[in-house]
């Protein structure tokens, strides 16, 4: 669908070229919520906007549909931006105009609908966002998460079959972030939309991508589905996301006044809800400590981690009775 | 006698009011042409700033420095200046029409520098916005930059007239007539006080309608 291939972009500053993004290579696939995990800074912003062309690549190629869109021009790259809607984290709506006719707005820059379709289109939008009796306003009679919702009406007003969302969330209290979340997984599992979204947290990226790409200083450090990059961060800049999901601070040794060897077990799935560790625990006679556990779900899936210490004679015969359940275990290195 | 012959003994009224008409064609005239000229000239200087969809830097410097120079000279030398000017495009050199000439030459880079400010005002992510929907750029100037600088134009706009006002004072220089001319006229070399008094408590009338109507727009366009 999208397919980065050594796409980079550099910008020149007072004559010199400063990297913004390095060679980047991945594709992004049909109908997948794709999460672009960064600090400020880190490219996240430059790499989504490659994909509409409002940056364009320094070198490398960028394709949609199989199509090489480098290049695209006038016509033809209006055509291509009109085909990909996109959201932003201060929504961008028009003070001067209604929430309706914001949501008008692309289909009026493309010409060619009647103003009766124009009007079914427009409350069908309203009614997909749930914003359908504040058509007469304007945006500055809005709440934040209201504005995001004309924000996604008016990016799918053309039936795009991609919608980039750029820090869509970071301007809004977490409850409407949770409904803002749900409203874009409800569109991309009823529309098929491919979603491009890029966040500094790793709850929205836990809550609704399938899969992740992690930025650091321009460059894709990590790269997977949600539930393995959330699960078993590799890169620091990674673990130290997951640890802020958390609510740790990724940094130092874990639980410095414990003693003994500590594991990390994360279960996905039915394994979550079973009651495997009172059973390894009777069997064997180990004791445990629990140090730090959450269980939650990503995107639909159940998952569970938690830390514990194990003390006893037949540890190893627990953990490998653990694992045969299909729990992952990490020794947490210390 | 009436009261107004009493306290006001040396004024021509039929001329008083001569002189609102001209001033009024005056200020008409050249506000029309000022926004005709000065518009576009505002949008191209925004676009072509550095950071803008279509920056130009060379452009934008040129244009900017024409600005300037324009706005430098003092408008009563201007007039003097534009004489060939404005007899070569009206055909006179002095009266309404000859007077138009010199006050668009010296307002539209005015008006064309508040609007590039006005525009300056615009959130950039709505541009972005814009152009991510496929816009090109004369949808963006006539959809996006227009309407959601409106509150500002109509604002620069009545700055801009109030300043004509003070200017076309000066077009008596060319003989164009109007308040101005009749204030300095009578009222400071003809010694009649009543002259200067009348005509300038006229103009500051004329200016206080323009500011409140103005205003009146600005806040019943004003959507933040």
């Amino acid at each position: 669908m999208i397919r980065f291939a050594a796409a980079s972009k550099s910008y020149s500053v007072d004559g010199a070229l400063v990297p913004a993004l390095h060679p980047v290579d991945l594709t992004i696939d049909p109908g997948e919520v794709f999460g672009i995990i960064g600090h400020s800074g880190a490219g996240k912003s430059t790499m989504l906007r490659l994909v509409n062309l409002l940056e364009r690549p320094t070198a490398g190629k960028v394709f949609i549909d199989g199509r090489d869109v480098t290049e695209a021009q006038g016509v033809e790259l209006r055509r291509l931006r009109s085909g990909i809607g996109m959201i932003f984290q201060h929504f961008n709506l028009l003070a001067s105009r209604t929430v309706a006719d914001n949501v008008a707005f692309p289909l009026r820059l493309q010409g060619g609908m009647d103003e009766a379709s124009l009007a079914t289109r427009v409350n069908e939008l309203l009614d997909l966002v749930g914003l359908a009796d504040h058509a007469r306003k304007y945006p500055a009679q809005l709440s934040g998460g209201q504005k995001q919702r004309v924000g996604i009406a008016r990016a799918l007003a053309s039936h795009p079959r991609i919608l980039l969302c750029d820090e869509a969330t970071s301007a809004l209290d977490p409850q409407t972030t949770a409904s803002v979340l749900e409203l874009l997984a409800d569109i991309n599992r009823r529309l098929g939309l491919t979603i491009v979204l890029i966040t500094h947290e790793m709850d929205v990226i836990r809550r609704v991508c399938d899969r992740v790409a992690v930025l650091d200083a321009g460059r894709v450090v990590e790269l997977g589905t949600v539930a393995d990059v959330f699960l078993h961060p590799q890169h620091p800049t990674t673990r130290r996301f997951v640890a802020e999901a958390d609510h740790r601070d990724g940094r130092g040794p874990e639980f410095p006044g414990v003693a003994g060897t500590l594991y990390r077990l994360s279960f996905r799935g039915d394994a979550t809800y079973s009651p495997l560790l009172s059973r390894v625990v009777r069997d064997t006679g180990v004791e445990y400590n629990l140090l730090s556990g959450r269980v939650d779900r990503i995107k639909d899936t159940p998952y569970g981690q938690l830390t514990l210490a194990m003390h006893g004679e037949r540890v190893d015969d627990a953990l490998a009775q653990i694992r045969a359940a299909g729990v992952d275990i990490e020794e947490v290195t210390r | 006698m009436s009261p107004l012959t009493t306290l006001f003994p040396n004024i021509d009224w039929p001329e008083i009011a001569q002189a609102c008409v001209d001033t009024l064609l005056m200020l008409g005239g050249s506000l029309l042409f000022t926004i005709v000229i000065g518009l576009p000239l505002g949008v191209w200087l925004f676009l072509t700033a550095r950071g803008q969809p279509h920056a130009k830097p060379k452009l934008y410097s040129a244009l900017s420095f024409a600005v300037n120079v324009l706005r430098s000279v003092p408008f009563i030398i201007l007039m003097i200046l534009l004489i060939p000017v404005t007899q070569a495009i009206t055909g006179v050199s002095i009266g309404i029409r000859g007077a138009i000439v010199p006050l668009v030459i010296g307002a539209a880079p005015f008006f064309a520098r508040l609007v590039e400010t006005a525009l300056r005002e615009v959130d950039r992510g709505v541009i972005e916005a814009s152009q991510a929907m496929g816009a090109t750029t004369a949808q963006i100037v006539s959809r996006v930059l227009l309407p959601e600088a409106r509150a500002g134009l109509i604002a620069s706009t009545t700055v801009t007239a109030v300043a004509l006002v003070g200017y076309t004072a000066m077009g008596g220089i060319v003989g164009a007539g109007g308040l101005g001319a009749l204030a300095y006229q009578y009222g400071y070399n003809g010694y009649k006080p009543d002259y200067m008094l009348v005509t300038v408590a006229l103009l500051v009338v004329l200016v206080q309608i323009l500011q409140s109507v103005g205003d009146h727009l600005v806040s019943r366009y004003s959507r933040r």
